[in-house]
């Protein structure tokens, strides 16, 4: 009996839309990163490799089981859409014939799927445009390292103080702008990057290691502490008998971290409290006429989202094992708007789906940097021709380029993003509408006498 | 008498848009406020509801004996005052039923440390969407309880708004023009909802209209005539429309 | 006035009434507040013997930094309050108008510079960047506002389009330094300026009368006419002609012009012309003495926007007043801050740039502001 019920709740909760994606987006993963181990040594051509990733997208849509044209119309719409991007750019990479190193991919996974979600608890949730992701992200990689670094503190310590203190910094920008308009916080944060990164380069309290009393000469904390990094080093990585590159120690750890924010916040949000912010995203007014302090709360949900980012600032500081100012440009801000505006706003896998198209995307177009591609020539060649003393174009300016046209394009056509925000809204009877006149006991007897909103077992709905 | 308005003044850049206005609203009653466009109407409820402050020379808003004239606008909500948006400002991306949750006040799992324990708020879900329903069955518009707000129908909308301020429970409503933009039918469906439930629940309800006929029925208890931020006249229905300032104001804009 | 002030406060007994008179008195407070604070800074900068830079320089670069904010920030003003959302993307207009400068070098390479070029850059820059900004508006602003978008998404999308166009300019060069080549000042009339503390800029020979020297580069002369010349011209055209008049108008009210039969959509165009092409303007004065790099524009976003909210939004007068606090701090805090910590710490070491502390006033400006008088100095109007 109970082992019916929970293949009843895995085949509900694969109906919806969102943990397809997420499904189908980790298979295709699997492909390409085992596509060395598995493909190479069976000698098995490109192409085909191509086509066996098209067999996630076919056994999804088996799986669907949506009634009604015109949900799955829309639910295929978006299916289809990154879908794409994602066969895009595996066949770019298979194209090209270079193995893209996975471990690369997934430790750049877990970092923008991190800053995702501080991004989406200050912008998706509550609606405070936070254009200072990168300034978040600094601080804590900062802190954390001189921390470390120049005061030895614990690992585990250092991280919780760095998290700790980019809250309170937040909360206290947040408090002093978001009185009034909430533009001026988006003014504000869209700055706050670079003066951290001028203070970094010229600050000479704020480098590392300290040796004999002398601050290093270059603007940077170098020498940073890696988690696990003597028994790495000692076994080479041997567990259960594979030997793991240290990488994938990083994005497991990334990972985790991951896993525990994003179930902190689905609870926040599948709360009253998750309710309040949603409220003051909608109208911030009407909600505090019904007596709720929506001042606190978005200061509160900023401190929050800087936690959220610190993390994501450690992260990038064991990835490059230093941290310096080049590392937090505000290319890195754009960057997680993007991972937010493709996963979806306020949906918290959808970042992690963001994450994956955007940092698969961009180490693909990074393999396009070079001379034998026709279109990358192309390209050069007008620039060249308009004017002759132009760079050799470098692939770094048309991925930013891409980053500018994905912003605009999905604000235009696609606001939500791929993901949308989950609705809370039972189907009865494969019906999301009761008819009219149906009566309070009627919907209690319908849906068996589950009355909760926020723990849908048995009902799952998804959105039209 | 529930609500007292003593002296409250209004000017936007010189331009007064109340001046000392003094009104009061007696306990379980139906008063109406009209007036011809623009005299203040709105303002005033913007004023006692904390959104636009009052100018130095107001006295006070006394609100079933506290001065709420100063406090901020989510500390009145608590006082059990609560009041609608002449444009029904519903939560757009939210369900019908989420905007009905949303305005209870004290809901455990409001604080983010609450939040976190869904074993808190649990029972109270439960509790709050069965009083929600309740609500939207005392509407008639239950079947659109899993509906996103922005596919109602105006009419509809209306509706969900004054199911909405119910939620909190409140003492008194301010209802501003919650007829407006409807047709007759629905708007006489309207009243009679509000009437209901005013005399079910024990409200008392201000409500600011700008339609006469809305006015000239017998469950209207009291009016207030507004004209250019000040109240010219007030009493029964049938003693305003007979006054002749009032027609004045009226016919003679 | 400042004493009969405090006495009435003395004489208020009770939080509540001190709390209003400190709210009725805001203004006054704010602004005393302000001078005395600002004169304590200016006060101890000039009394400071570590004083790294000399008068002129100060007055000389407070000059030049001004004109470049005013043209920056009136056509950023212009927009934010017309359209209402705060366009980011105004930072790429004046990288354009810059890189037309560096451009114009380029074509005419083969001669050598000529004071012309810089008159003949300054209008394709205006046209040039005026076009882009118009381009920016038809394509990409307007079809979202037509979704009835919220200031948000126009925010995002204006991110989008400062990405755009200055990762095009970087396309075409580089993320190098580059120049636009201007006669040396040796080369032009020096302008001769009487004083008793001026000393020398360097590359400019001062002309020495009776045992003091007269110096000024031409580049922040022509900087400052520009500017002025501009920014009067935009004046006189608002205040004076029908078009002007009309896009007051509808800056003011659309809905009010609207209905009086102003073609709102014209006025829209013709602002946003109008500020590229003030941002272009900028642009070329920037790229006139100092060298052009893409991201040249993103760092005059701030101090753009510091000088908006200083001076009121959709206040032009008080651009200019806030044009002209926010270049003389800046250009004060260099040393300023300088100063301070050697006092304070005592400590030598190496100060590889100034830039750090000097791209924290307008910030601190900007946080002041919002604090204590969001509106700004003339923001009420």
């Amino acid at each position: 009996m109970k082992t019916k019920n929970v293949i009843k709740n895995i085949h509900n909760k694969i109906q919806m839309v969102d943990n397809r994606a997420l499904l189908y987006t980790f298979l295709g993963m699997t492909l390409i990163l085992f596509r060395n181990l598995i493909f190479i040594p069976l000698n098995i051509e490109d192409t085909p490799s191509s086509i066996m990733l098209l067999l996630p997208i076919l056994l999804f849509y088996l799986f669907q089981k949506s009634e009604g044209k015109e949900e799955k119309m829309v639910e295929n719409r978006r299916f289809i859409a990154f879908g794409y991007f994602f066969v895009c750019a595996e066949i770019m990479l298979i194209q090209l014939g270079k193995a893209v190193t996975a471990q690369e991919i997934l430790v750049f996974i877990t970092f923008y799927a991190i800053c995702g979600i501080s991004l989406n608890l200050s912008t998706g949730l509550v609606g405070v445009l936070n254009f200072g992701v990168v300034f978040q992200i600094a601080l804590g990689a900062v802190i954390y390292a001189l921390l470390a670094v120049n005061s030895g503190v614990n690992t585990i310590l250092a991280i919780f103080l760095s998290m700790i203190i980019t809250a309170i910094v937040s909360a206290i920008i947040a408090l002093s702008t978001l009185r009034l308009k909430d533009d001026y916080f988006a003014i504000v944060s869209i700055t706050l990057g670079e003066i951290f990164r001028q203070l970094m380069k010229t600050e000479p309290n704020l480098r590392g290691p300290i040796i004999n009393g002398e601050r290093p000469s270059t603007p940077a904390i170098l020498q940073i502490p890696l988690p696990f990094k003597e028994w790495h080093d000692t076994t080479n990585g041997l567990l259960f008998g594979i030997e793991i590159p240290y990488r994938f120690v990083i994005a497991a750890i990334g990972f985790l971290m991951f896993i525990i924010i994003y179930f902190i916040c689905e609870r926040l949000t599948h709360s009253p409290y998750g309710r309040i912010l949603r409220s003051i995203r909608e109208d911030d007014l009407v909600t505090s006429t019904y007596g709720k302090n929506t001042l606190n709360a978005k200061v509160q949900i900023m401190a929050l989202s800087g936690a959220v980012a610190a993390l994501g600032g450690v992260l990038t500081a064991w990835i490059n094992v230093s941290v310096f100012p080049e590392s937090f440009l505000p290319l890195i801000t754009f960057n997680v708007w993007v991972v937010y505006i493709i996963g979806g706003r306020g949906n918290n896998k959808g970042m992690l789906l963001g994450a994956t198209i955007f940092v698969v995307l961009n180490r693909a177009s990074r393999l396009l940097d070079n001379e034998s591609s026709t279109l990358f020539n192309l390209l050069d060649s007008i620039l060249k021709l308009i004017r002759p003393n132009a760079p050799d174009l470098a692939i770094a300016y048309l991925q930013l380029i891409f980053v500018g046209l994905i912003l605009i394009l999905f604000i235009r056509f696609a606001p939500r993003g791929v993901l949308p925000e989950r609705a809370y809204r039972p189907r009865v009877n494969g019906e999301f509408l009761l008819p009219p006149g149906s009566q309070v006991t009627d919907i209690i007897s319908k849906s068996n006498g589950n009355l909760l909103l926020s723990n849908e077992k048995e009902i799952e709905g998804d959105e039209i | 008498m529930l609500l007292k308005i003593n002296n409250i003044s209004k000017s936007f850049d010189g331009l007064k848009a109340l001046n000392n206005l003094s009104l009061e609203v007696k306990e379980n009653s139906l008063t109406a406020l009209i007036g011809p466009n623009g005299c203040g109407k709105s303002t005033l409820f913007n004023i006692i509801s904390a959104v636009l402050p009052a100018d130095e020379s107001s006295d006070s808003i006394i609100f079933d004996g506290i001065d709420i004239l100063g406090k901020k606008t989510y500390d009145i909500a608590k006082y059990g005052l609560s009041r609608t948006y002449q444009d029904t400002r519903l939560f757009k991306e939210l369900t019908v039923l989420e905007n009905l949750m949303l305005p209870p006040k004290k809901q455990i799992g409001e604080r983010i440390l609450n939040a976190l324990f869904r074993s808190h708020f649990k029972k109270q879900e439960e509790e709050l969407k069965s009083k929600a329903l309740e609500i939207l069955e005392l509407l008639d518009i239950t079947h659109m309880a899993y509906e996103y707000a922005k596919n109602l129908s105006g009419g509809q909308s209306k509706l969900v708004d004054i199911g909405r301020v119910l939620m909190s429970s409140p003492k008194m409503l301010l209802l501003d023009e919650p007829t407006a933009g409807v047709n007759p039918a629905l708007t006489e469906k309207l009243f009679q909802k509000i009437v209901e439930l005013k005399n079910n629940l024990g409200l008392t309800i201000l409500l600011i209209e700008h339609d006469m006929d809305v006015i000239m029925r017998a469950e209207v208890d009291h009016v207030y005539v507004a004209n250019q931020g000040e109240i010219i006249t007030h009493g029964s229905p049938e003693e305003v429309k007979q006054n002749k300032e009032v027609i004045e104001a009226y016919l003679g804009k | 006035m400042m004493f009969e002030k405090v006495k009435e406060f003395k004489a208020l007994t009770s939080t509540h009434e001190r709390k209003t008179w400190l709210s009725e008195n805001r203004n006054y407070i704010f602004k005393n507040l302000s001078i005395l604070l600002f004169s304590i800074y200016t006060f101890v900068n000039i009394i400071n013997t570590n004083l790294r830079m000399d008068i002129s320089f100060i007055i000389f670069s407070t000059l030049y930094v001004f004109s470049i904010y005013l043209c920056i920030s009136i056509g950023l003003n212009m927009t934010y309050k017309l359209i209402g959302f705060a366009n980011f993307a105004h930072a790429e207009l004046f990288i354009v108008g810059a890189y037309v400068g560096v451009a114009w070098s380029e074509i005419y390479s083969e001669r050598s510079p000529i004071l012309q070029d810089y008159f003949g850059a300054l209008l394709v820059a205006f046209i040039l960047a005026g076009i882009v900004a118009l381009l920016s508006d038809l394509l990409v602003f307007q079809p979202i506002r037509q979704l009835n978008a919220s200031n948000e998404a126009l925010m995002i999308s204006s991110i989008g389009v400062g990405l755009i166009i200055r990762n095009i300019v970087s396309m075409f060069y580089g993320g190098k330094a580059v120049y636009f080549r201007l006669p040396s000042s040796q080369e032009i009339p020096r302008i001769d300026i009487p004083s008793v503390l001026f000393g020398s800029i360097s590359g400019v020979t001062p002309l020495n009368i009776k045992g003091t020297n007269f110096a000024l580069r031409y580049e922040i002369l022509l900087a400052l006419t520009v500017s002025l010349v501009m920014v009067g011209g935009l004046f006189l055209f608002l205040e004076k002609t029908k078009l002007g008049k009309a896009l007051r108008s509808t800056a003011d009210n659309k809905d009010l012009a609207e209905i009086s039969g102003i073609d709102t959509l014209r006025m829209i165009r013709i602002t946003w012309f109008i500020g590229g092409g003030l941002a272009g303007v900028s642009g070329i004065i920037f790229a006139s003495t100092l060298p052009v790099i893409p991201f040249s524009g993103f760092l005059f976003l701030l101090p753009a926007f510091a000088v908006i909210v200083l001076g009121g939004v959709g206040s032009l007068k008080g651009s200019v007043y806030a044009a002209m606090i926010i270049a003389f701090t800046q250009v004060l805090s260099n040393s300023y801050l300088t100063s301070i910590e050697r006092i304070l710490l005592d400590t030598p070491y190496e100060r590889t740039a100034l830039v750090s502390y000097n791209t924290i006033t307008p910030f601190i400006i900007l946080i002041f502001v919002i604090l204590f008088k969001p509106q700004g100095l003339y923001g009420d109007e």
